[in-house]
């Protein structure tokens, strides 16, 4: 009776230990970075064959959160996952990547001759740089990297201030009292891009409008709630965040209050259709997506590729149920601004440089 | 300063320290009978998720609240059975049920629960709300007098607390010690599903994976923190409320650099803890296995 007891609980202890490591679909821990996920590599399609399609074309992407994550990681998996679907090509994925794993992920990648090498995050840049110079055969792509090294790495910028500057622009707008609210997750160059390009936005739209904005340093849902509770608490009339799934926590602080939310990351208005305005995302799929056709079909070069509004991946929703709570006005000017951005009358990088006084010291 | 700032810190407080509260009253009772918990943040993990499963199912939020509850004390029974009969090691104990609830509840809540935004529901809220505050929110601060007084004043607690002190001394009058751990334990595990469920459904409206973010942990420390009696443990769990609500505001009115605000929670707790934490008081049984003398 003891020993068939002393089993189970081992047995129990063994399901614990086996179910927290399984953060769903994470590769495995070891060196071998040679997670593929498309079932039938080789075979050539004949039917959908491109002119002169490269053979063994395989890419790989290393990530440094989840790829369930909504904001960051999970989309730019999903960019490279269609693009390997469309095309029939393997992809590997790495995430929740470690510093010290870097160089062992990277070289990894490149010795097994992967075509395409996508670091998602500057972070990466260091490791992918020197990496680069040993295998100029195979190209490598760093989001938000400084430059390109002009050969066989390039930039991926998809331009988070972008998402700011909508944000700022439809607060700015919409605001009475001209105190606009951000909660921030934590202080990381593409969440400081978002508050930079909300106080551009929000300042060219309207002048007098300030941007109080609040650091949680992490994106709990009930800290994140309570962090923007105390922005509603000081009077702000309208809210945003940057804060991944922990915006559900400002968004329904908004709802408590009665106040509108400028939501980021994803499309919130499904959960609190009577609270969001509209999201403003980067569509970070769009940007791996890109540079994984730019490799296969051959037209890669080793520079900056900026995603923003202009590119169509900073997109903003539409207004969903609050579309008559809006004064036609402000749809109006929120409508001409992305007009003006697309045609290029608008630079938003040379407003990011104007507006600079606003941001530089906060 | 005006008034309005202080009630705002004064209300997030409360509404942080409520969770809070539950769990570590759980844990007041679990320990003071001489069982080391470490599993409150699995317990809480394990009972959010199915106070928001069953609050999905349901739309009503109170049928989530007791269903997550009694079958977080159901739980309770077979991780007590577990440490009681086998004598396993209470902190190793205590740790794996805590991974094996956060790798459960992710894996139940991404394979039950839709995870993109476009379908993920907000679930309804506490309706009867006095004064803004929900039930769970009175029950919470009820729970420090009717805690005082059934640990303190009545027979079973002073069984419960004798166990944790001297076991043996309560099993020479003929009392079963095992028998009243396990009454502690359950009771235990029941407020501290109780408070898993309302950081559900009362605070965030969702499951969202790893969603107690240490709130287990931080209940734990409150108990030793303070000392095993109900107004300590009070000071405590509003301690850790009171730092973040006073760092967010600082925050706003901008007059001091936010990496400053940010420090604020943990260099007050480091403040209290050189201030109070002169001679811990914890139960002299605590994590040690309890063998029937034959």
């Amino acid at each position: 009776m003891k020993k068939v007891l002393t089993m189970i609980v081992l047995l129990l202890l063994t399901i614990a230990l086996v179910l927290s490591a399984c953060k769903p679909a994470t590769p495995d821990k070891t060196e071998g970075p040679d997670k593929t996920e498309a079932s039938k590599p080789d075979v050539s399609d004949p039917e959908k064959s491109q002119p002169d399609p490269p053979k063994d074309f395989k890419i790989a992407i290393v990530l440094p959160g989840p790829i369930t994550d909504i904001g960051f990681s999970g989309p730019a998996y999903e960019g490279v996952k269609r693009f390997g679907e469309e095309y029939d090509v393997p992809v590997a994925y790495r995430d929740l990547a470690e510093p010290a794993d870097y160089d062992t992920i990277f070289r990894g990648y490149a010795e097994e001759g992967y075509n395409l090498i996508i670091g998602h995050g500057n972070q990466f840049f260091e490791t992918a740089s020197q990496i680069a110079e040993e295998y100029p055969d195979i190209k490598f792509a760093v989001t938000s990297a400084p430059k390109g090294n002009g050969t066989n790495l390039a930039s991926l910028r998809p331009s988070s201030q972008d998402v700011g500057f909508l944000v700022g622009a439809l607060c700015g707008l919409m605001t009475k009292n001209n105190k606009i609210a951000m909660v921030s997750g934590s202080e990381i160059p593409p969440l400081i891009a978002v508050l930079n390009g909300t106080i551009v936005g929000a300042k060219y739209v309207n002048p007098d409008a300030e941007v109080v904005n609040v650091y949680t340093g992490n994106v709990d849902a009930a800290k994140v709630k309570e962090a923007a509770l105390a922005l509603l608490d000081a009077g702000c009339d309208i809210l945003s965040q940057t804060a991944d799934k922990g915006s559900i926590g400002a968004i329904t602080a908004c709802q408590e209050r009665g106040i509108y939310n400028v939501a980021t990351s994803a499309d919130f208005a499904p959960q609190a259709p009577d609270t969001v305005l509209s999201s403003v995302m980067v569509l970070n799929d769009i940007a791996t997506y890109t540079a994984a056709k730019m490799v296969y079909e051959g037209t890669f070069e080793g520079i900056v590729y900026p995603f923003g509004i202009r590119e169509d991946a900073v997109v903003m929703t539409g207004y969903g149920q609050l579309e008559d709570k809006i004064p036609q006005e402000v749809k109006d000017k929120m409508a001409k601004l992305i007009k003006d951005i697309k045609d290029g009358v608008i630079c938003t990088e040379d407003l990011y440089e104007e507006y600079k006084e606003y941001y530089e010291n906060k | 300063m005006n008034w309005g700032w202080v009630t705002g810190i004064l209300a997030s407080t409360i509404r942080q320290s409520t969770p809070l509260l539950f769990v570590a009253f759980g844990t007041l009772f679990i320990q003071s009978s001489g069982i080391m918990n470490m599993a409150g943040e699995g317990f809480m993990l394990l009972s959010g998720f199915i106070a928001a499963y069953v609050t999905s199912i349901t739309q009503n939020v109170w049928a989530g609240m007791i269903v997550a509850t009694i079958i977080t004390g159901i739980v309770g029974f077979f991780y007590t059975f577990i440490v009681q009969r086998f004598h396993v090691d209470q902190i190793i104990m205590g740790l794996s049920f805590n991974s094996l609830a956060l790798g459960l509840t992710t894996l139940l809540n991404r394979s039950l629960f839709p995870q993109d935004t476009s379908s993920q529901q907000i679930l309804p809220e506490f309706t009867f709300k006095p004064l803004g505050y929900s039930i769970p929110v009175y029950l919470g601060f009820l729970l420090i007098p009717l805690t005082a007084l059934l640990l303190k004043h009545t027979r079973i607690g002073l069984k419960i607390r004798a166990v944790g002190e001297y076991p043996l001394a309560v099993e020479s009058v003929g009392l079963d010690v095992i028998r009243i751990r396990y009454i502690a334990c359950i009771i235990g595990t029941l407020l501290i599903g109780f408070g898993g469920a309302f950081l559900a459904l009362g605070i965030n409206n969702m499951f969202l994976d790893n969603m107690t973010g240490g709130r287990g942990y931080i209940a734990m420390t409150t108990v030793s923190f303070g000392k095993y009696t109900p107004i300590g443990i009070l000071a405590a769990v509003a301690l850790f409320g009171a730092g973040d609500a006073l760092q967010f505001r600082l925050q706003v009115t901008g007059s001091i650099p936010y990496q400053f605000a940010l420090m604020i929670p943990y260099a007050m707790t480091v403040i209290a803890l050189v201030l109070f934490a002169r001679k811990s008081r914890q139960p002299s049984s605590l994590a040690k296995p309890y063998r029937k003398s034959k």
